[in-house]
Parts: structure tokens; C-alpha cells; sequence
């Protein structure tokens, strides 16, 4: 198997966590596209030089935010008009909280996370999102654990906060 | 380690919702938990928060996977220098100077613009002297995604240089200009009369003056007509 069948192997299953993502580190969803193309693209060009990580899902949410970091810079971190699609969720409804999800507007949540700090909203992004542990999440942004720890607690907490105002506004 | 470390709630409630906490630790933090409100209120935000994060996943658009497959085929092409020229239209990474030294490698086989105009689509790879003065016109209905479009200088020949792909990857330019596009060599005048197209290096050119001066480039010749079609009927080039 040539570099190129191989790399396609171990790497195009991480497609959606790559995309989940960039979704979070560009604002449009056209910008997010392209930022996992190059993500790729990147990867590839180091995989060609015979790179191999231990895991590709942490390396290619390292490369993804730096390119993130260095070429999409002096974009603007607004969020852009979103269509009112309703999030995904595998709620049951007899759980209040889990129901207040389901029929959260994902333009809402769009909100809530690009009100975050950029380290917040990056943390969440690679743990909650994409499912990497703190200690890859760490070693992606370049911070000490503790530190991603402490961005995701203070990103959660405003989120929690919107899930509540939501189930609020459901009532019983 | 409680009680022995200070007590951090964000900290703890961090690691515990993140299902980091080792097992030991995680016993104590229950226990913790039932006595501890600041605790208890930090890790309910904490599931909150993370729950309403997780329910956010969505899977990747449809194409993007073919997207990614096409834009690495054309990387792994071992005959040509890979290079993604721009994302989107916004962040131009912008790139490799045709130099002079190039130019001389070539042998100046062809006019110097003509030269450089298939060094760039050769290499797409091409010297940006800001945003082009047209805007660029809309492909996406031939089924060509615009990958840039920029001033550029064809060696001493000012011109928009706009570059489209197609979904198999391959990349069509549009060069247009004030002035009129040099010959070609070995190139053959149009049936109608109007402008001359060639083959070289492997890449087919047509050239035409009208509406506009324009020179249109491809290694894939079944790209080049809807290009020249669309600056011909479009009316985006009309003075
Ligand atoms: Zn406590």
C-alpha cells in the first residue's frame, strides 16, 4: 500500500471530529470546509515525509488549529447568520434537561459558544466535541493541563447556564 | 487528595466531568461530592455545560469527504508540484514569485506572459499584487469552485488572474487584461477569426479580445471551453 491508500486509511475516519472542529475555529461554515481541506493537506504533506503519530485523531486537531491560528488570523471570530436548524440530539423526553436540548435552537447554541473566550470555546471544542483527553487537548493549544482544565469549567459554565434559561422557559 | 491539596471546585468538577478523575480519586470526590455544595454546583454545570456541548456534534457536510479525496489525489501526483493555492477568497496564501531565474529555465520557449501564464497553471502557484480589478465571475453552475482571483504581473503584462476547480480537483485559469495577450507559438487562429489557441507543456490555451482581452488555461481541455463561453456571453467583462 502506497503513502496515499495508507494515509486515506487512517485518517479519513477522523473527518467528522477534524470538521467539529473547525466549525468552532472559524465562523463560516464554507471557511470550516476549506480549513479541514488544508487540514488535511497538511497532514498529508507531512505523512508523505513518512510522519506518524501514535494517534491521528489528537495530530490532526493540532494541525487544524494551527492553521486555524496562523492563516484564518485576521478573520473576524463574529458569528455569522446561521439557519434556524434544530440541534441534534438523542433525547428522551421524559428528561427535562434532555428535551430543552433537543429543541434548542442550534443558532442559540452557535451564540453561546462564540460568546466564549477563544481558549474556552477551543477547549470545549477538542474535549466535549471532538472527544480528546485534556492531556491531548493541552498538548494541541500548547498550555499545561491544568489550564485546560480550567477553560473548559469556565466555557461549560455558560453553556449550562443557556441550557437552564432553556428549560425554564419550557416549564413543567 | 482532598483535603490534602486546597480545595478547587472548578478544577475537580473540571476533571471529574471530563471522566479523568482515577479511580480512587473519583470514590473520594463522590464522597466529597454529598457534603460539598460548591462542589456539587460546579459539577452540575460542569454535565450541563458538556452535555449541551456533545449535543452540538454534527457530522460533516455531504462532499466534503470526496472534497478532501480529490484535493489529495492531486497532492499525491508525484509529476506535479502540489500546492492549494487560497482558501475560500479570503485568506490568499500567496506564494511563489515567478522569478527570473524560471523564466530562463524555460528557455523562452513561448512570450514571456504566455510563459508565465502556463508556469502558473503549471505550479498554480502565482505572485499576487492584491485583489483583482474584476470581480471574479460565478462558475459554480459549469460545476467550477473559485479558488482565487487576484491582480497579478505576467511578466511585465498586468492582468486578473482567476483560478476555478472542478470537483475532480483539476484547476482551470483565467487571465484577463487591458492589453492584448501576446501570440503563442505553434498556435492556431481561431475558426471564427477571433484570437488563436495552442497546446504546450501540456496545457491547452485559447486567447480571444473579446469582449475583453482573456487567455484561458488548462492541463484538462474540456475545461477551458465553459471558461472562454462564460467571459464570451456573461456580460461580467463588458466595458
Ligand atoms: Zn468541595
Amino acid at each position: 500500500m502506497g503513502p496515499h491508500e495508507d494515509f486515506l486509511n487512517s485518517a479519513m475516519g477522523a473527518t467528522d471530529l477534524v470538521y467539529n472542529i473547525a466549525r468552532w475555529m472559524v465562523p463560516g461554515a464554507e471557511d470550516a470546509r476549506d480549513l479541514v481541506q488544508d487540514t488535511y493537506l497538511a497532514a498529508y504533506s507531512a505523512w508523505a515525509k513518512g510522519r506518524r503519530p501514535d494517534r491521528v485523531e489528537p495530530w490532526l486537531a493540532t494541525i487544524c488549529l494551527n492553521l486555524a491560528r496562523s492563516s484564518y488570523r485576521r478573520r473576524s471570530h463574529r458569528p455569522q447568520e446561521v439557519p434556524l436548524e434544530r440541534a441534534s440530539s438523542t433525547a428522551g423526553p421524559s428528561d427535562p434537561e434532555r428535551a430543552a436540548l433537543a429543541s434548542m435552537e442550534a443558532a442559540a447554541l452557535r451564540r453561546a459558544m462564540w460568546s466564549l473566550d477563544d481558549g474556552q470555546r477551543v477547549a470545549i471544542a477538542l474535549v466535549d466535541i471532538a472527544g480528546l483527553s485534556t492531556a491531548e487537548a493541552a498538548a494541541a493549544m500548547g498550555t499545561p493541563r491544568g489550564t485546560v482544565l480550567s477553560r473548559l469549567h469556565r466555557g461549560r459554565r455558560p453553556l449550562a447556564v443557556l441550557l437552564e434559561d432553556q428549560v425554564k422557559d419550557q416549564g413543567p | 487528595m482532598i483535603g490534602r491539596r486546597s480545595h478547587e471546585p472548578e478544577l475537580q468538577a473540571a476533571e471529574y466531568v471530563s471522566g479523568e478523575m482515577r479511580r480512587r480519586e473519583r470514590r473520594r470526590f463522590d464522597a466529597h461530592l454529598v457534603g460539598c455544595e460548591d462542589c456539587w454546583r460546579e459539577v452540575s454545570f460542569g454535565w450541563k455545560g458538556r452535555g449541551l456541548a456533545e449535543a452540538s456534534r454534527e457530522v460533516a457536510p455531504p462532499g466534503l469527504r470526496d472534497e478532501i479525496r480529490a484535493a489529495l489525489s492531486i497532492a499525491a501526483r508525484p509529476s506535479r508540484a502540489p500546492r492549494r493555492l487560497a482558501v475560500g477568497a479570503v485568506a490568499v496564501a500567496l506564494v511563489v514569485l515567478l522569478t527570473l531565474g524560471a523564466v530562463a529555465i524555460l528557455g523562452h520557449r513561448q512570450p514571456g506572459a504566455i510563459d508565465a501564464a502556463i508556469t502558473a497553471a503549471r505550479t498554480e502557484t502565482l505572485a499576487s499584487r492584491g485583489p483583482s480589478t474584476h470581480a471574479p465571475p460565478d462558475l459554480s453552475e459549469e460545476g467550477l469552485v473559485l479558488v482565487m482571483g487576484e491582480r497579478v504581473d505576467l511578466a511585465g503584462l498586468p492582468s486578473d488572474a482567476f483560478m476555478y476547480r472542478d470537483a475532480a480537483g483539476e484547476s482551470v485559469f483565467l487571465f484577463v487584461s487591458g492589453s492584448r495577450f501576446p501570440t503563442a507559438r505553434d498556435s492556431t487562429a481561431r475558426p471564427d477569426g477571433m484570437g488563436w489557441q495552442a497546446r504546450s507543456d501540456g496545457m491547452t490555451l485559447v486567447c480571444g479580445d473579446r469582449p475583453v482581452n482573456y487567455l484561458v488555461i488548462s492541463e484538462n481541455p474540456s475545461l477551458v471551453g465553459p471558461v472562454e463561453h462564460m467571459v464570451k456571453t456573461s456580460g461580467v467583462f463588458v466595458a
